[in-house]
Protein backbone atom coordinates (compact mmCIF):
# COMPACT_ATOMS: atom_id res chain seq x y z
CA UNK A 1 0.00 0.00 0.00
CA UNK A 2 1.27 3.32 -1.12
CA UNK A 3 1.22 5.65 2.10
CA UNK A 4 2.59 9.13 0.77
CA UNK A 5 2.09 10.85 -2.09
CA UNK A 6 5.14 12.78 -2.91
CA UNK A 7 3.56 16.09 -3.44
CA UNK A 8 0.64 15.43 -0.60
CA UNK A 9 3.62 14.85 1.57
CA UNK A 10 5.59 17.99 0.65
CA UNK A 11 2.64 20.06 0.92
CA UNK A 12 1.68 18.51 4.37
CA UNK A 13 5.38 19.08 5.48
CA UNK A 14 5.55 22.50 4.68
CA UNK A 15 2.30 23.68 6.26
CA UNK A 16 2.27 26.11 8.83
CA UNK A 17 0.75 25.43 11.91
CA UNK A 18 -2.80 25.22 12.30
CA UNK A 19 -3.74 23.95 8.76
CA UNK A 20 -7.16 25.23 8.11
CA UNK A 21 -9.96 22.49 7.18
CA UNK A 22 -12.73 23.91 5.70
CA UNK A 23 -15.67 21.55 5.22
CA UNK A 24 -18.65 22.67 3.63
CA UNK A 25 -22.20 20.54 3.73
CA UNK A 26 -24.31 21.46 1.38
CA UNK A 27 -28.35 19.68 1.94
CA UNK A 28 -31.11 19.19 -0.74
CA UNK A 29 -33.49 20.43 2.21
CA UNK A 30 -36.93 20.00 0.09
CA UNK A 31 -35.38 16.58 -1.14
CA UNK A 32 -35.02 15.77 2.90
CA UNK A 33 -37.82 16.70 3.89
CA UNK A 34 -39.67 14.55 1.45
CA UNK A 35 -37.16 11.62 1.57
CA UNK A 36 -37.14 12.13 5.67
CA UNK A 37 -33.54 11.01 4.98
CA UNK A 38 -30.48 12.89 4.93
CA UNK A 39 -27.69 10.77 4.13
CA UNK A 40 -27.89 11.12 0.53
CA UNK A 41 -29.85 14.30 0.22
CA UNK A 42 -26.27 15.99 1.80
CA UNK A 43 -22.90 16.24 0.07
CA UNK A 44 -19.34 16.83 2.05
CA UNK A 45 -16.60 18.90 0.44
CA UNK A 46 -13.67 20.38 1.92
CA UNK A 47 -10.01 21.22 0.66
CA UNK A 48 -8.19 17.97 1.45
CA UNK A 49 -8.20 16.46 -2.05
CA UNK A 50 -4.64 16.53 -1.88
CA UNK A 51 -4.10 14.60 0.87
CA UNK A 52 -6.63 11.69 -0.19
CA UNK A 53 -3.59 9.86 -1.31
CA UNK A 54 -2.95 8.52 2.27
CA UNK A 55 -5.58 6.46 2.57
CA UNK A 56 -6.92 3.65 0.15
CA UNK A 57 -10.22 3.57 2.00
CA UNK A 58 -11.21 7.44 1.22
CA UNK A 59 -14.55 8.05 0.53
CA UNK A 60 -16.88 10.33 -0.95
CA UNK A 61 -17.91 12.19 2.30
CA UNK A 62 -14.15 11.61 3.95
CA UNK A 63 -11.92 14.55 5.63
CA UNK A 64 -8.42 13.62 5.21
CA UNK A 65 -6.50 15.45 7.75
CA UNK A 66 -2.71 15.48 7.10
CA UNK A 67 -0.84 16.08 10.86
CA UNK A 68 2.42 17.33 11.18
CA UNK A 69 4.96 15.50 13.84
CA UNK A 70 8.51 16.38 14.64
CA UNK A 71 11.25 14.19 13.76
CA UNK A 72 11.21 12.18 17.46
CA UNK A 73 7.40 11.66 16.54
CA UNK A 74 5.89 14.04 18.60
CA UNK A 75 2.92 15.99 17.42
CA UNK A 76 4.11 19.40 16.13
CA UNK A 77 0.68 20.99 15.51
CA UNK A 78 -3.15 20.06 15.35
CA UNK A 79 -5.27 20.83 12.40
CA UNK A 80 -8.20 22.70 12.59
CA UNK A 81 -11.56 22.15 10.67
CA UNK A 82 -13.97 24.53 10.30
CA UNK A 83 -18.01 23.34 8.95
CA UNK A 84 -20.20 25.84 7.03
CA UNK A 85 -23.31 24.24 6.37
CA UNK A 86 -25.83 25.69 3.37
CA UNK A 87 -28.79 24.97 1.10
CA UNK A 88 -28.96 24.27 -2.26
CA UNK A 89 -31.91 26.91 -2.25
CA UNK A 90 -31.15 28.53 0.96
CA UNK A 91 -29.91 32.67 0.58
CA UNK A 92 -26.18 32.06 -0.04
CA UNK A 93 -24.06 32.44 3.31
CA UNK A 94 -21.77 35.55 1.10
CA UNK A 95 -24.79 37.72 2.01
CA UNK A 96 -23.96 39.79 4.58
CA UNK A 97 -26.17 39.17 7.63
CA UNK A 98 -27.55 42.26 8.01
CA UNK A 99 -29.42 42.03 4.89
CA UNK A 100 -32.81 43.20 5.21
CA UNK A 101 -34.69 40.12 4.72
CA UNK A 102 -32.39 38.28 6.75
CA UNK A 103 -32.50 39.06 10.25
CA UNK A 104 -30.78 36.40 12.54
CA UNK A 105 -31.80 36.71 16.36
CA UNK A 106 -32.32 34.08 19.10
CA UNK A 107 -34.90 31.02 18.56
CA UNK A 108 -35.93 31.28 22.03
CA UNK A 109 -36.60 33.60 24.94
CA UNK A 110 -36.35 32.28 28.38
CA UNK A 111 -39.70 31.51 29.57
CA UNK A 112 -40.39 34.59 31.63
CA UNK A 113 -40.35 36.39 28.36
CA UNK A 114 -42.93 35.30 26.57
CA UNK A 115 -43.49 38.41 24.66
CA UNK A 116 -40.17 39.38 23.43
CA UNK A 117 -37.36 37.89 21.89
CA UNK A 118 -34.16 38.12 23.82
CA UNK A 119 -30.77 38.31 21.59
CA UNK A 120 -27.99 36.81 23.70
CA UNK A 121 -24.45 38.44 23.69
CA UNK A 122 -23.23 35.25 24.73
CA UNK A 123 -24.58 31.71 24.08
CA UNK A 124 -22.24 29.36 25.15
CA UNK A 125 -22.68 25.14 23.68
CA UNK A 126 -23.36 23.32 27.25
CA UNK A 127 -20.81 21.46 28.10
CA UNK A 128 -22.62 19.31 30.40
CA UNK A 129 -24.18 15.72 30.15
CA UNK A 130 -26.84 16.25 27.59
CA UNK A 131 -24.34 17.63 24.90
CA UNK A 132 -25.29 15.14 22.61
CA UNK A 133 -28.81 16.68 22.99
CA UNK A 134 -29.29 15.27 19.17
CA UNK A 135 -31.36 18.88 18.63
CA UNK A 136 -33.93 18.30 21.55
CA UNK A 137 -34.13 21.33 23.80
CA UNK A 138 -30.63 21.76 25.85
CA UNK A 139 -30.66 23.38 29.26
CA UNK A 140 -28.07 26.34 29.19
CA UNK A 141 -26.42 26.64 32.26
CA UNK A 142 -27.70 29.81 33.19
CA UNK A 143 -31.32 27.99 33.51
CA UNK A 144 -32.79 28.96 30.49
CA UNK A 145 -34.12 26.91 27.42
CA UNK A 146 -32.27 26.94 24.27
CA UNK A 147 -33.28 24.69 21.24
CA UNK A 148 -30.62 25.43 18.60
CA UNK A 149 -28.05 28.18 19.57
CA UNK A 150 -27.49 29.13 16.35
CA UNK A 151 -31.24 31.22 15.89
CA UNK A 152 -33.40 31.32 13.16
CA UNK A 153 -34.15 33.39 10.37
CA UNK A 154 -37.04 36.03 11.03
CA UNK A 155 -38.76 38.70 9.18
CA UNK A 156 -41.07 41.36 10.46
CA UNK A 157 -44.67 40.33 10.13
CA UNK A 158 -45.55 43.52 10.80
CA UNK A 159 -44.50 44.37 7.56
CA UNK A 160 -45.84 41.45 5.36
CA UNK A 161 -48.06 43.44 3.31
CA UNK A 162 -51.14 41.90 1.19
CA UNK A 163 -49.75 43.88 -2.03
CA UNK A 164 -46.94 42.45 -4.18
CA UNK A 165 -44.02 43.29 -2.44
CA UNK A 166 -42.94 40.63 -0.47
CA UNK A 167 -39.82 41.84 1.38
CA UNK A 168 -39.17 42.39 5.31
CA UNK A 169 -37.43 42.59 7.63
CA UNK A 170 -36.73 42.38 11.50
CA UNK A 171 -36.37 45.08 13.84
CA UNK A 172 -33.44 45.24 15.86
CA UNK A 173 -33.50 47.67 18.55
CA UNK A 174 -30.10 47.39 19.62
CA UNK A 175 -29.09 46.69 23.04
CA UNK A 176 -29.81 42.33 22.75
CA UNK A 177 -33.33 43.23 22.65
CA UNK A 178 -35.12 42.70 19.52
CA UNK A 179 -38.86 43.70 18.86
CA UNK A 180 -41.52 40.79 19.41
CA UNK A 181 -42.99 40.25 15.59
CA UNK A 182 -46.75 41.45 15.79
CA UNK A 183 -49.28 38.36 16.14
CA UNK A 184 -48.94 36.78 12.88
CA UNK A 185 -52.13 37.03 10.49
CA UNK A 186 -53.50 34.72 7.85
CA UNK A 187 -52.28 36.81 5.32
CA UNK A 188 -51.23 36.11 1.84
CA UNK A 189 -47.66 36.99 0.42
CA UNK A 190 -47.05 37.36 -2.96
CA UNK A 191 -43.78 35.85 -3.98
CA UNK A 192 -42.31 38.54 -6.02
CA UNK A 193 -39.57 36.58 -7.33
CA UNK A 194 -36.61 34.71 -7.24
CA UNK A 195 -34.57 37.58 -5.70
CA UNK A 196 -37.05 37.52 -2.33
CA UNK A 197 -36.15 34.68 0.30
CA UNK A 198 -38.68 34.05 2.26
CA UNK A 199 -38.82 33.39 6.17
CA UNK A 200 -40.76 33.48 8.84
CA UNK A 201 -40.59 34.11 12.73
CA UNK A 202 -40.17 31.91 15.50
CA UNK A 203 -42.92 31.39 17.94
CA UNK A 204 -42.85 33.26 21.41
CA UNK A 205 -45.46 30.98 22.69
CA UNK A 206 -44.76 27.71 24.38
CA UNK A 207 -42.23 26.38 26.35
CA UNK A 208 -39.63 24.60 23.87
CA UNK A 209 -39.96 27.80 20.97
CA UNK A 210 -38.39 27.10 18.08
CA UNK A 211 -42.40 26.18 16.31
CA UNK A 212 -43.13 29.64 14.22
CA UNK A 213 -45.89 30.73 12.20
CA UNK A 214 -45.52 30.49 8.18
CA UNK A 215 -47.73 32.77 5.89
CA UNK A 216 -49.02 30.89 3.66
CA UNK A 217 -47.30 32.12 -0.03
CA UNK A 218 -48.93 32.16 -3.27
CA UNK A 219 -47.20 33.29 -6.46
CA UNK A 220 -48.64 36.16 -8.24
CA UNK A 221 -50.29 33.41 -10.34
CA UNK A 222 -52.05 32.55 -7.56
CA UNK A 223 -50.37 29.05 -7.57
CA UNK A 224 -48.77 27.72 -4.48
CA UNK A 225 -45.53 26.67 -3.50
CA UNK A 226 -45.01 23.17 -2.35
CA UNK A 227 -44.15 23.51 2.02
CA UNK A 228 -41.02 21.31 0.88
CA UNK A 229 -40.01 24.44 -0.64
CA UNK A 230 -40.15 27.07 1.39
CA UNK A 231 -38.51 25.07 3.85
CA UNK A 232 -35.69 24.91 1.55
CA UNK A 233 -35.34 28.68 1.77
CA UNK A 234 -34.26 28.95 5.23
CA UNK A 235 -30.37 27.79 5.46
CA UNK A 236 -29.96 24.36 7.44
CA UNK A 237 -27.97 24.56 10.23
CA UNK A 238 -25.63 22.45 12.69
CA UNK A 239 -27.10 21.75 16.22
CA UNK A 240 -24.14 19.15 17.23
CA UNK A 241 -21.48 17.24 16.28
CA UNK A 242 -20.54 14.21 18.23
CA UNK A 243 -19.63 10.46 17.98
CA UNK A 244 -16.34 8.30 18.08
CA UNK A 245 -14.12 10.78 16.55
CA UNK A 246 -15.14 12.98 19.82
CA UNK A 247 -15.55 9.98 22.51
CA UNK A 248 -12.31 9.09 21.72
CA UNK A 249 -10.42 12.52 21.74
CA UNK A 250 -9.48 12.85 17.92
CA UNK A 251 -11.16 16.19 17.37
CA UNK A 252 -12.67 18.47 20.02
CA UNK A 253 -15.92 20.53 18.42
CA UNK A 254 -17.23 23.48 19.63
CA UNK A 255 -19.42 26.66 18.49
CA UNK A 256 -17.37 29.90 18.04
CA UNK A 257 -19.23 33.06 17.56
CA UNK A 258 -18.18 36.06 15.25
CA UNK A 259 -17.58 39.06 17.48
CA UNK A 260 -20.27 41.06 16.17
CA UNK A 261 -23.21 40.40 18.65
CA UNK A 262 -25.65 41.33 15.72
CA UNK A 263 -24.78 38.91 13.02
CA UNK A 264 -24.03 36.25 15.26
CA UNK A 265 -21.42 34.64 12.79
CA UNK A 266 -21.98 30.96 14.56
CA UNK A 267 -19.77 28.55 12.96
CA UNK A 268 -18.60 25.03 14.21
CA UNK A 269 -14.81 24.27 14.48
CA UNK A 270 -12.86 21.90 16.06
CA UNK A 271 -8.92 20.91 16.78
CA UNK A 272 -7.76 17.35 15.53
CA UNK A 273 -5.20 15.31 17.71
CA UNK A 274 -3.30 14.21 14.64
CA UNK A 275 -1.79 11.43 16.80
CA UNK A 276 -4.61 9.40 16.43
CA UNK A 277 -3.87 8.00 13.16
CA UNK A 278 -6.57 5.90 11.22
CA UNK A 279 -9.88 6.46 10.19
CA UNK A 280 -12.90 7.69 12.73
CA UNK A 281 -16.55 8.48 12.24
CA UNK A 282 -18.03 11.27 13.48
CA UNK A 283 -22.45 12.77 13.19
CA UNK A 284 -23.60 15.82 12.67
CA UNK A 285 -27.00 16.61 13.36
CA UNK A 286 -29.05 18.91 10.93
CA UNK A 287 -31.54 20.68 11.79
CA UNK A 288 -34.21 22.07 8.91
CA UNK A 289 -37.35 24.17 9.60
CA UNK A 290 -40.51 22.25 7.88
CA UNK A 291 -43.43 24.28 7.06
CA UNK A 292 -46.36 22.53 8.34
CA UNK A 293 -49.94 23.15 8.72
CA UNK A 294 -51.65 22.61 11.44
CA UNK A 295 -55.59 21.73 12.38
CA UNK A 296 -56.05 25.35 12.70
CA UNK A 297 -54.87 25.73 9.25
CA UNK A 298 -52.32 28.07 10.31
CA UNK A 299 -48.90 27.74 8.89
CA UNK A 300 -46.08 26.78 10.99
CA UNK A 301 -42.29 26.06 11.37
CA UNK A 302 -41.58 22.41 12.74
CA UNK A 303 -37.77 21.79 13.37
CA UNK A 304 -36.22 18.62 12.11
CA UNK A 305 -33.50 16.87 12.80
CA UNK A 306 -31.57 14.92 10.40
CA UNK A 307 -28.14 12.60 10.83
CA UNK A 308 -25.09 12.76 8.82
CA UNK A 309 -22.16 10.93 8.65
CA UNK A 310 -19.08 11.90 7.98
CA UNK A 311 -15.52 10.42 8.39
CA UNK A 312 -11.88 12.13 9.42
CA UNK A 313 -9.16 10.10 7.42
CA UNK A 314 -6.31 11.53 9.83
CA UNK A 315 -2.35 10.85 8.97
CA UNK A 316 0.84 12.80 9.61
CA UNK A 317 4.02 13.40 8.15
CA UNK A 318 7.43 15.13 9.54
CA UNK A 319 7.80 18.80 10.23
CA UNK A 320 9.70 20.42 7.11
CA UNK A 321 11.11 23.66 6.57
CA UNK A 322 9.65 25.12 3.32
CA UNK A 323 11.78 28.67 3.12
CA UNK A 324 14.59 28.84 1.09
CA UNK A 325 17.57 29.14 3.92
CA UNK A 326 21.25 28.91 3.79
CA UNK A 327 20.29 25.72 5.71
CA UNK A 328 18.25 24.64 2.40
CA UNK A 329 15.03 22.34 3.17
CA UNK A 330 14.88 19.40 5.75
CA UNK A 331 13.62 18.17 8.76
CA UNK A 332 13.25 21.28 11.27
CA UNK A 333 14.64 22.00 13.08
CA UNK A 334 17.26 22.87 11.15
CA UNK A 335 21.21 22.82 11.98
CA UNK A 336 22.66 26.22 12.33
CA UNK A 337 24.87 27.53 9.83
CA UNK A 338 27.59 29.52 9.65
CA UNK B 1 -44.46 27.99 -9.08
CA UNK B 2 -41.23 27.06 -7.97
CA UNK B 3 -37.79 27.65 -8.88
CA UNK B 4 -34.68 26.03 -9.72
CA UNK B 5 -31.66 26.95 -8.13
CA UNK B 6 -28.43 25.89 -8.61
CA UNK B 7 -25.28 26.37 -6.24
CA UNK B 8 -21.66 26.67 -7.34
CA UNK B 9 -19.22 26.18 -4.80
CA UNK B 10 -15.30 26.99 -5.72
CA UNK B 11 -12.05 25.71 -3.91
CA UNK B 12 -10.54 28.94 -4.95
CA UNK B 13 -6.80 28.52 -3.45
CA UNK B 14 -6.93 25.27 -5.24
CA UNK B 15 -8.21 26.77 -8.31
CA UNK B 16 -5.54 29.72 -7.96
CA UNK B 17 -3.11 26.54 -7.46
CA UNK B 18 -3.81 24.99 -10.51
CA UNK B 19 -5.59 27.67 -12.53
CA UNK B 20 -8.07 25.77 -13.68
CA UNK B 21 -11.59 24.75 -12.14
CA UNK B 22 -10.44 20.84 -12.57
CA UNK B 23 -11.61 19.37 -9.37
CA UNK B 24 -12.27 22.75 -7.91
CA UNK B 25 -15.64 23.30 -9.09
CA UNK B 26 -18.69 21.28 -7.62
CA UNK B 27 -22.31 22.25 -8.78
CA UNK B 28 -25.48 21.26 -6.70
CA UNK B 29 -29.16 22.07 -7.59
CA UNK B 30 -32.44 21.27 -6.09
CA UNK B 31 -34.24 19.30 -8.62
CA UNK B 32 -32.23 15.80 -8.38
CA UNK B 33 -35.35 13.59 -7.32
CA UNK B 34 -36.40 15.50 -10.41
CA UNK B 35 -34.11 13.60 -12.35
CA UNK B 36 -31.00 15.76 -12.34
CA UNK B 37 -27.40 14.10 -12.40
CA UNK B 38 -24.02 15.18 -11.83
CA UNK B 39 -24.64 16.54 -8.55
CA UNK B 40 -21.17 17.65 -6.81
CA UNK B 41 -19.13 17.42 -10.40
CA UNK B 42 -19.09 20.24 -13.08
CA UNK B 43 -20.75 18.36 -15.13
CA UNK B 44 -24.21 18.78 -13.64
CA UNK B 45 -27.04 18.55 -15.71
CA UNK B 46 -30.09 20.28 -14.47
CA UNK B 47 -33.62 19.31 -14.98
CA UNK B 48 -36.35 22.32 -15.44
CA UNK B 49 -39.58 22.86 -16.86
CA UNK B 50 -41.21 25.52 -19.37
CA UNK B 51 -41.39 28.69 -18.27
CA UNK B 52 -39.40 28.05 -14.93
CA UNK B 53 -37.46 30.92 -13.16
CA UNK B 54 -33.15 29.16 -12.93
CA UNK B 55 -31.13 30.92 -10.37
CA UNK B 56 -27.46 30.39 -9.94
CA UNK B 57 -25.64 31.22 -6.50
CA UNK B 58 -21.71 31.63 -5.88
CA UNK B 59 -19.45 30.72 -2.95
CA UNK B 60 -16.14 29.92 -2.29
CA UNK B 61 -14.79 27.56 0.06
CA UNK B 62 -13.23 30.28 2.28
CA UNK B 63 -15.72 33.40 3.13
CA UNK B 64 -12.46 35.22 2.34
CA UNK B 65 -11.66 34.47 -1.06
CA UNK B 66 -13.28 35.70 -4.07
CA UNK B 67 -14.66 34.61 -6.46
CA UNK B 68 -17.48 36.30 -9.41
CA UNK B 69 -19.60 34.53 -11.87
CA UNK B 70 -18.91 36.66 -15.03
CA UNK B 71 -21.19 34.78 -17.71
CA UNK B 72 -23.78 32.60 -18.64
CA UNK B 73 -23.08 31.26 -21.99
CA UNK B 74 -25.26 28.75 -23.90
CA UNK B 75 -22.94 28.43 -27.18
CA UNK B 76 -24.75 28.49 -30.52
CA UNK B 77 -28.10 28.80 -28.78
CA UNK B 78 -30.06 32.08 -28.52
CA UNK B 79 -33.10 30.14 -26.77
CA UNK B 80 -31.60 31.17 -23.14
CA UNK B 81 -30.12 33.85 -22.04
CA UNK B 82 -29.40 34.62 -19.06
CA UNK B 83 -29.37 37.87 -16.88
CA UNK B 84 -26.87 39.20 -14.20
CA UNK B 85 -28.60 40.36 -10.84
CA UNK B 86 -27.61 41.45 -7.52
CA UNK B 87 -29.37 40.89 -4.24
CA UNK B 88 -30.65 44.26 -3.05
CA UNK B 89 -27.95 47.19 -1.75
CA UNK B 90 -25.65 44.56 -1.70
CA UNK B 91 -22.27 43.18 -4.06
CA UNK B 92 -23.37 39.71 -3.85
CA UNK B 93 -24.53 38.68 -7.19
CA UNK B 94 -26.48 36.19 -8.43
CA UNK B 95 -27.77 34.66 -12.49
CA UNK B 96 -30.70 34.70 -13.71
CA UNK B 97 -32.63 32.68 -16.60
CA UNK B 98 -36.48 32.09 -17.63
CA UNK B 99 -37.09 28.61 -19.60
CA UNK B 100 -38.86 29.28 -22.80
CA UNK B 101 -42.40 28.63 -22.44
CA UNK B 102 -43.43 27.09 -24.68
CA UNK B 103 -40.32 24.86 -24.67
CA UNK B 104 -38.17 24.06 -27.78
CA UNK B 105 -39.34 22.09 -30.60
CA UNK B 106 -36.68 19.30 -29.95
CA UNK B 107 -37.40 19.44 -26.04
CA UNK B 108 -39.21 16.60 -25.96
CA UNK B 109 -36.66 14.30 -27.22
CA UNK B 110 -34.31 15.21 -24.43
CA UNK B 111 -31.66 17.32 -25.56
CA UNK B 112 -28.98 19.02 -23.11
CA UNK B 113 -28.36 22.34 -23.75
CA UNK B 114 -24.54 22.73 -22.57
CA UNK B 115 -23.78 25.94 -21.18
CA UNK B 116 -20.33 27.16 -19.82
CA UNK B 117 -19.57 29.71 -17.22
CA UNK B 118 -16.88 32.03 -16.77
CA UNK B 119 -15.31 33.43 -13.08
CA UNK B 120 -13.40 35.92 -11.96
CA UNK B 121 -10.88 34.04 -9.28
CA UNK B 122 -9.15 35.62 -6.75
CA UNK B 123 -9.84 39.15 -7.04
CA UNK B 124 -11.78 42.07 -9.01
CA UNK B 125 -9.20 42.97 -11.30
CA UNK B 126 -9.62 39.76 -13.92
CA UNK B 127 -6.29 38.62 -13.18
CA UNK B 128 -7.53 34.98 -13.16
CA UNK B 129 -10.65 34.22 -15.43
CA UNK B 130 -11.47 30.69 -15.13
CA UNK B 131 -14.04 28.57 -17.48
CA UNK B 132 -16.06 25.97 -16.92
CA UNK B 133 -17.91 23.98 -19.95
CA UNK B 134 -20.48 20.86 -19.59
CA UNK B 135 -22.82 21.97 -17.29
CA UNK B 136 -26.16 21.76 -19.13
CA UNK B 137 -30.33 22.27 -18.90
CA UNK B 138 -32.29 19.56 -19.89
CA UNK B 139 -36.50 19.75 -20.03
CA UNK B 140 -38.23 17.57 -18.19
CA UNK B 141 -39.94 14.60 -20.14
CA UNK B 142 -43.65 14.37 -19.68
CA UNK B 143 -45.43 11.36 -20.41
Amino acid sequence: MRLFDDRAANLAGDQESNMQISIIVVVDAAATLEQTFLEENAYILDNTRVFSAFHDEAGEKTTHVCGVCNADGSQAEEAVLNWLVTGVSSVPPTLPRNFPDLQITSPVPPPSETTTLALPMKTSYPRDASIYGHGSPVLHPAGGPILNPMGWVVIDPGKAPTGEDGETSAKDEGGGKTEAPRALQKKSIKLQSAKRFMAVAPSTNGPTGGVGKALTLHTSQDEHISHNDISSYVPPQISSIYGPAVDNGVMFPALYGSPEAKTEGWYWSASVDVSKIGTHLYYMDVVLLEAQSNSCGDGEWVPRTFTLTGKLAVSRVIKRNGFATPAGYGSLPLRPTQ
Amino acid sequence: MSFVTIRVIIDVASALETQSLENCLFMFDNRRLAGSTGEKTNQLCTVVSPGEQIMWTVMPFECEAYVALKNICFEGNDLFEAKERSFENTNVHYWELTTPKPPPKDAANGPAYIYSMEFDVGDRNGNVELKVEGPSLKFLTLG
